[in-house]
């Protein structure tokens, strides 16, 4: 499953920053180099806890339709800047745009209907729930004012029902529709993790370490699950499994002690000095 | 998969059951009517607490201000019982919209202080205004006009039989209501919200506005049962906004079990029953409740209701007539467990 990266912008290259403020596109389409608009973007992002900072001016930029992973040694600061994107906590400064809309106060669900959704690190499923009516309450969500229909059966609520099942069987999960989701096995709650942020019909995704705790085998799934929604979804991905990064990542950004140390195609990231460094230590 | 129509809903064909059977196997109809009332206060407890996961101290807001908001109509404005009830639902709703609006703004034990604290204030405030109110010895003289319908006389509610078959069809309808909106979309959002809340908020539901709204139904469900308390007993009492009334209708929606609505019919029939047999022997009956509690809450998490699945479908010894009766039942519903594969 290499994918193929020669076709896309690596017109970027490396770009080191924590020097300068990357300055922000008013909209998607005017960056300067590459030939997809940007989807998702943080200028200058800053997260501080009380006197610890968690986030120093990070700025990424996500284009359309690609893989953009973030990677970085554990307290990196990549679930607080993922947390920033999706609404969880508010940045302390900085902005994030989401097709070219300011979005840094909007609220978490507000932002999940405007096609934002995110799956969890730590695997946060309606347990006792079946497979299929969490698929189709994360497709129902996106149905607006209908969610609020107190009268009629939900299954008659087809839009909602047919996207879940039409989910169901690009996750290969058909076998286990009316079990609980809490019954199904570690990996299979992977997949579905991703597939409650899949069947909200979102056009990004946001997907926190989905290989988590995963095998070998299911990991390969797993891989070929994201390559498969990347045709046509923009996808942000935290991921620790570097085989899995290097692989299907358009663009990787490496971050280190809440900043962006490098950002860049596989190939460049995976030979940065930089890159080693952080991850092995100084003596590297 | 086919769904049966609502109305031959297991539930709802025993809710009718209770209905016809409580008068008659209860001492008296008084007893039942009373039944009837809690087991409706209770149902809007039930939708907060099994649907949404949200324990509300402040039940007894809106079964005092229903009872009020009646008794006020009915003296004041000359209203009919509709009206009344019209009155009670309306007032509720509005005070059901700004109690949820208040407390939900917090989760988990600060949400329950919320309630807790919102139940007080509005206790003080029934009891400060006695003008309006008749403050500690309650409105007194709540009339019961006729119920009519399109200038014919339905009820006339002088019977305790006539009233309380206006209590049973006020019960039936909320109950159809309550049964269709739990399996509706907006159903299916507030189990989302008790199930995970945060993975709710994560895939776009407002989960506050739905917290709200519940709490907004909810109230309406339980002020018209304080509106049908009002108009049973000709009166309103202080004891309807007071803090323990709130406990006394969570009480039997646990005794009940909250998995099901019909949980609530078991636990508000069970209290006011076990009350009413029980104080006339001992006053000091709620020791007893206070024990049967501890064994609920300890050994029957589900309730009442979950000791009745148990003995549908663990009872042994009931042999052929047992089976038989289990047969009939899955043909007439046609109950199908699904084949569950093995993952």
């Amino acid at each position: 499953m290499e994918r193929d990266v020669s076709d896309t912008d690596s017109a970027a290259g490396t770009t080191v920053t924590g020097t300068a403020n990357a300055a922000l596109p008013a909209n998607g389409n005017d960056v300067g180099c590459g030939t997809r608009g940007v989807k998702l973007a943080a200028a200058g992002v800053s997260k501080r806890f009380g006197g610890f900072v968690a986030l120093r001016d990070v700025s990424i930029q996500v284009r359309e339709r690609t893989i953009h992973s973030v990677i970085g040694p554990n307290g990196a600061g990549k679930t607080t800047l993922f947390n920033c994107l999706t609404g969880v906590v508010p940045p302390t400064s900085g902005v994030v745009m989401f097709e070219g809309r300011d979005i840094t106060r909007m609220s978490v669900h507000r932002r999940a209907r405007c096609g934002m959704a995110r799956s969890f690190q730590v695997t946060n499923l309606f347990q006792n729930l079946s497979v299929i009516e969490g698929l189709r309450l994360a497709a129902q969500a996106k149905t607006g004012l209908a969610t609020f229909d107190f009268f009629r059966p939900k299954e008659r609520l087809v839009r909602a029902m047919s996207d879940a099942e039409s989910v169901l069987a690009q996750l290969s999960l058909e076998r286990w529709r009316d079990i609980k989701a809490g019954e199904l096995s570690h990996g299979q709650q992977r997949i579905l993790e991703v597939g409650l942020a899949l069947a909200s019909g979102s056009s990004t995704l946001l997907l926190d370490e989905p290989t988590a705790g995963m095998g070998v085998d299911d990991i390969e799934i797993m891989k070929q699950l994201v390559v498969a929604l990347s045709r046509d979804h923009t996808i942000v991905l935290i991921e620790h499994n570097m085989n899995v990064v290097l692989n299907i990542s358009t663009t990787i950004t490496v971050m280190h002690q809440g900043s962006v140390l490098v950002e860049g195609p596989p190939e460049v990231v995976r030979s940065h000095p930089d890159v080693k460094a952080a991850y092995l230590g100084r003596e590297c | 998969m086919r769904r049966r129509p609502l109305l031959l809903e297991p539930t709802f064909l025993a809710s009718i059951v209770v209905v016809l059977i409580l008068p008659v196997v209860l001492p008296s109809v008084a007893m039942a009517t009373e039944a009837l009332i809690f087991v409706i206060a209770s149902l809007g407890c039930t939708l907060l607490l099994g649907y949404v996961g949200l324990l509300s101290f402040g039940q007894a807001i809106f079964f005092g201000v229903g009872a009020y908001a009646c008794g006020l109509a009915l003296i004041h404005l000359g209203a009919s019982a509709w009206g009344g009830l019209l009155a009670a639902a309306v007032i509720s709703l509005a005070a059901g919209l700004v109690v949820g609006g208040l407390v939900t703004q917090r989760r988990g034990i600060y949400f329950v202080m919320l309630t807790l604290a919102c139940s007080q204030m509005f206790y003080f405030i029934a009891y400060a205004m006695e003008d309006i109110t008749g403050g500690d010895n309650g409105l007194l003289n709540v009339p019961r006009p006729p119920l009519l319908v399109f200038e014919t006389t339905l009820l006339t509610l002088r019977t305790p039989m006539s009233f309380y078959t206006f209590a049973a069809i006020v019960f039936l309808c909320i109950y159809l209501f309550l049964q269709r909106l739990v399996s509706s979309p907006f159903g299916s959002a507030l189990v989302a919200v008790r199930e995970n809340e945060d993975r709710a908020l994560a895939m776009g539901y407002n989960t506050r506005l739905f917290k709200i709204a519940a709490f907004a139904i909810s109230a309406v469900v339980t002020g018209i049962a304080g509106a049908l308390y009002a108009l049973f007993l000709n009166f309103a009492p202080l004891s309807n906004i007071e803090v323990s009334m709130g406990e006394r209708i969570i009480i039997m929606t646990i005794l009940g079990g909250t998995g099901s609505l019909f949980g609530s019919v078991l636990g508000g029939t069970f209290y006011v029953l076990l009350g009413n047999l029980l104080s006339a022997i001992w006053p000091r009956w709620l020791l007893v409740l206070g024990l049967i509690l501890i064994v609920v809450a300890s050994y029957l998490r589900g309730g009442l209701l979950s000791g009745v699945n148990w003995i549908v479908e663990k009872g042994r010894g009931w042999g052929i007539l047992r089976s038989f009766a289990v047969r009939a039942w899955s043909a007439t519903f046609r109950i199908r467990t699904p084949p569950r594969a093995q993952p």
